[in-house]
């Protein structure tokens, strides 16, 4: 089911399957999202140029229960056309490995590894190969979501379907003005409840040993 | 030959079975005394806990999640936020007088039975327990306990340590059916500088059983 993208403020993806953890492979996405752009072919223009990304993050929480914020910080790995490192460093070390179309995640605890259950269910194994479609590019891939490209380098996806709606309002990705470059993520979940992450020391086409993809 | 076989047997159950709670309610209470209120290991204001929660599933897998936790003891109050590590809310709901308010829940965890088992155990840890405190008493290794029974004939044993770590174990006619263990056996992570556990672990006992393992990430004080 593929979508259209088209300019100025109007509708880019069209719709599909719905799942809770689409909002991760969202936020993962948007991490190697092939930003600087002002319309589809641009986006995947750079995208095609994009051999590896390694940057740092910092991911906020806001929530109206919460003081103030909570900041976890991390590393992101990703290396064309299909491997992913997320890793989380504080406050919970935690690490999401995806080398061609095996998915693992574990959670570091008292000096241990232990494999996160989550990483198995299939709802996880259909997110992760939308990101797959993401990290080439291919936006309109994305069933999930409508996207409308904004001026001042921003995509807002909302979306498509009522039960995808009921746990997220509308992503937010702000690219950097360095072609091929996310500065930011946020996921509203309501108004009051968003995720915000922010990406820095972002390097491009630079080398990456495999075997970071492959163990933990 | 055969005593000495006996007596192997006898050790290495005794080993097996250190550290886990007993199947039953302890039976003594050595030294009892008047009853008077336990307030160790419940706080008397109102705080906020955020927890990194590891569960481990009746089919023995393990997952990972942040529990946010506010809880307010004068008003008997509590107010949950489960999420993701990645910071999706699975779950937020609130048990108040009129009883519990689920404001979002995402598969598997919308359910009432879901909520209601999630304040209960949240109630057990944080709140002293209902009902009358009908009996204390300091045990041989200088442990207090405090012991209450509602009107349910549900049984808490709330056990104080000397070294200030804590264990909570809840009996059902006489059965274990939830343990609760702050920083035993685990110096490590002993009692932090405000007396909040770094460590708890829960354990579920029953059809269902499952554990869970909560590290603070930080704890708060709430002032109105």
């Amino acid at each position: 089911m593929v979508g259209c993208i088209e300019m100025s403020g109007k509708k880019v993806i069209q719709a599909g399957k719905t799942n809770i953890l689409s909002v991760l492979a969202v936020v993962l996405a948007s991490c190697v999202l092939i930003g600087w752009a002002d319309n589809r072919e641009q986006i995947i223009k750079a995208a095609e140029k994009i051999e590896t990304i390694r940057a740092d993050f910092v991911q906020e929480k806001h929530l109206k229960i919460l003081t103030h914020p909570l900041v976890s910080r991390g590393h992101f790995y990703y290396q064309a056309p299909g491997s992913l490192r997320w890793e989380y460093a504080s406050p919970i070390q935690s690490i999401l490995l995806m080398h061609k179309g095996r998915i693992r995640r574990y959670i570091k605890r008292d000096d241990r590894l232990i494999e996160d259950a989550s990483a198995r269910l299939p709802a996880m194994q259909v997110v992760l190969r939308e990101i797959i479609s993401w990290l080439n590019g291919r936006f309109d891939d994305n069933p999930d979501f409508d996207a409308v490209l904004m001026t001042g380098r921003k995509i807002v996806l909302t979306p498509t379907n009522q039960s995808l709606s009921k746990f997220i309002q509308r992503i937010e990705l702000m690219f950097s003005d360095r072609p091929g470059i996310i500065e930011s993520v946020r996921i509203y979940e309501s108004e009051d409840s968003f995720t915000k992450i922010e990406f820095n020391d972002v390097k491009i086409n630079k080398e990456i040993d495999t075997s970071i993809f492959l163990e933990p | 030959m055969k005593g000495v076989g006996s007596l192997l047997i006898l050790l290495l159950s005794m080993i097996s079975c250190a550290g886990l709670p007993g199947p039953e309610p302890i039976n003594s209470l050595g030294t009892s005394g008047t009853p008077s209120e336990c307030s160790i290991p419940f706080v008397s204001n109102r705080w906020q806990f955020i927890h990194s929660i590891e569960g481990t599933l009746p089919n023995g897998r393990k997952t990972c999640v942040i529990g946010i936790t506010d809880i307010s003891p004068d008003m008997e109050t509590l107010h949950c936020v489960i999420m993701t590590l990645e910071g999706l809310v699975v779950f937020e709901g609130r048990s108040e007088n009129r009883g519990i308010v689920i404001d979002r829940g995402l598969p598997p965890f919308d359910s009432e039975d879901f909520a209601g088992g999630l304040m209960k155990d949240l109630r057990l840890l944080f709140f002293k327990p209902d009902g009358k405190l009908i009996d204390s008493g300091t045990l041989g290794n200088g442990s207090t306990v405090y012991r209450y029974k509602n009107d349910n004939g549900i049984l808490v044993d709330v056990i104080t340590h000397q070294d200030r770590t804590w264990e909570i174990r809840q009996y059902e006619n006489e059965r274990l059916i939830r343990s609760i263990k702050a920083g035993v056996n685990r110096p490590e992570s002993s009692v932090n500088q405000g007396g909040i556990p770094a460590r708890i672990d829960f354990f579920a006992y029953g059809p269902a059983t499952y554990t869970l393992l909560l590290d603070l990430i930080r704890a708060e004080p709430l002032y109105k």
